[in-house]
């Protein structure tokens, strides 16, 4: 669900809003307990960003989901899996609530209007890059690759097909696996700006008996790129982190 | 076997880090609590700075 209350005063010291102002936009399907509905931004062009995860439980497949996953399909309506772009001062979307931007690419073609970019599993977390403008997301992965995407309108970032730049199997009735890297191939998947796996040197699986050290991470949170000044090394890197690990200890990641 | 890209990594920030945020100034915060959990009040909110 996304809704929308209004501040009491924009001018105010410590900004609050108004309880009573509270307006529901929209409302997504979910099918399973987790991909759930991720982070929400503006970006520089005023419209919100929304992202969404496949449905849930493992795979994109199963029930909630349709036969080829979620995150690929452009059947009406179908937005999970998806990072969508809104305009919450208009009213022109199918429910009256919310403004379809008119330059959203899935406008005039297969694909709900809502659609900015798809192929996605869960991306938790992203953010617009203040220079560029360009949508920075994190999508975790499900067993082995977790991957940070520049997103532009209309790309296909893989999910089920691939995880991260791997070949994905979905183990039919049993349990995906990657199979082999595959950068550029099959073509029209973007592969990520960055990537990183849940094994450590010598094969032991991070969070499965690999020491915290040895380990990139696993659910890969982000990513931003870095505009301050205050810490010359990042300039103008991407960076992300990780949410779980053995230790409950958790590290930051730029490239 | 690392399959992946090559990354660097940060100091350990010690929390449970569930996102991040930037101010207007492009600096960069870590967002997160000591629990890993979603309730109770270790809530922390770090800014990433040169040693």
């Amino acid at each position: 669900m996304v809704a929308q209350w209004r501040l009491t005063d924009r001018k105010a010291t410590h900004l609050m809003v108004d309880p009573s102002s509270r307006r529901e936009l929209l409302r997504i399907d979910k099918p399973q307990f987790n991909h759930n509905g991720g982070e929400i931004a503006f970006g520089p062009d005023g419209n919100l960003y929304i992202a969404v995860g496949d449905g849930g439980a493992a795979d994109d497949q199963g029930p909630g989901h349709v036969s080829a996953g979620n995150a690929q399909s452009l059947a009406p309506g179908n937005v999970l899996g998806k990072v969508l772009r809104i305009d919450p001062r208009g009213h022109d979307s199918a429910n009256g609530r919310y403004g379809i931007p008119r330059r959203n690419p899935f406008v005039g073609r297969d694909g709900a209007d809502e659609i900015w970019a798809y192929g996605f599993r869960n991306p938790y977390r992203f953010s617009v890059d203040s220079r560029s403008g360009t949508l920075v997301v994190g999508d975790v992965g499900q067993n082995d690759i977790e991957e940070v995407d520049a997103v532009r309108p209309g790309r296909n970032y893989g999910w089920p097909v691939k995880e991260g730049s791997f070949l994905f199997d979905n183990g039919g009735d049993g349990a995906g696996f990657v199979t082999q890297r595959s950068p550029g191939i099959p073509a029209g998947l973007v592969d990520p700006v960055l990537e990183y796996d849940h094994t450590a040197p010598g094969g032991v699986r991070c969070g499965g008996g690999a020491p915290p050290s040895a380990c990139q991470g696993i659910a890969v949170v982000g990513g931003y790129v870095y505009r301050g000044h205050d810490v010359k090394v990042l300039a103008a890197t991407t960076c992300s982190a990780t949410t779980r690990g053995p230790s409950r200890r958790r590290w930051g990641a730029c490239s | 076997m690392n399959k992946g890209s090559q990354v660097a990594s940060l100091p350990d920030p010690g929390i449970a880090l569930f996102g991040f945020a930037q101010d207007n100034r492009g600096e960069l915060y870590v967002l997160g609590n000591t629990t890993g959990l979603l309730s109770g009040t270790t809530g922390t909110v770090l800014r990433i700075t040169s040693r």
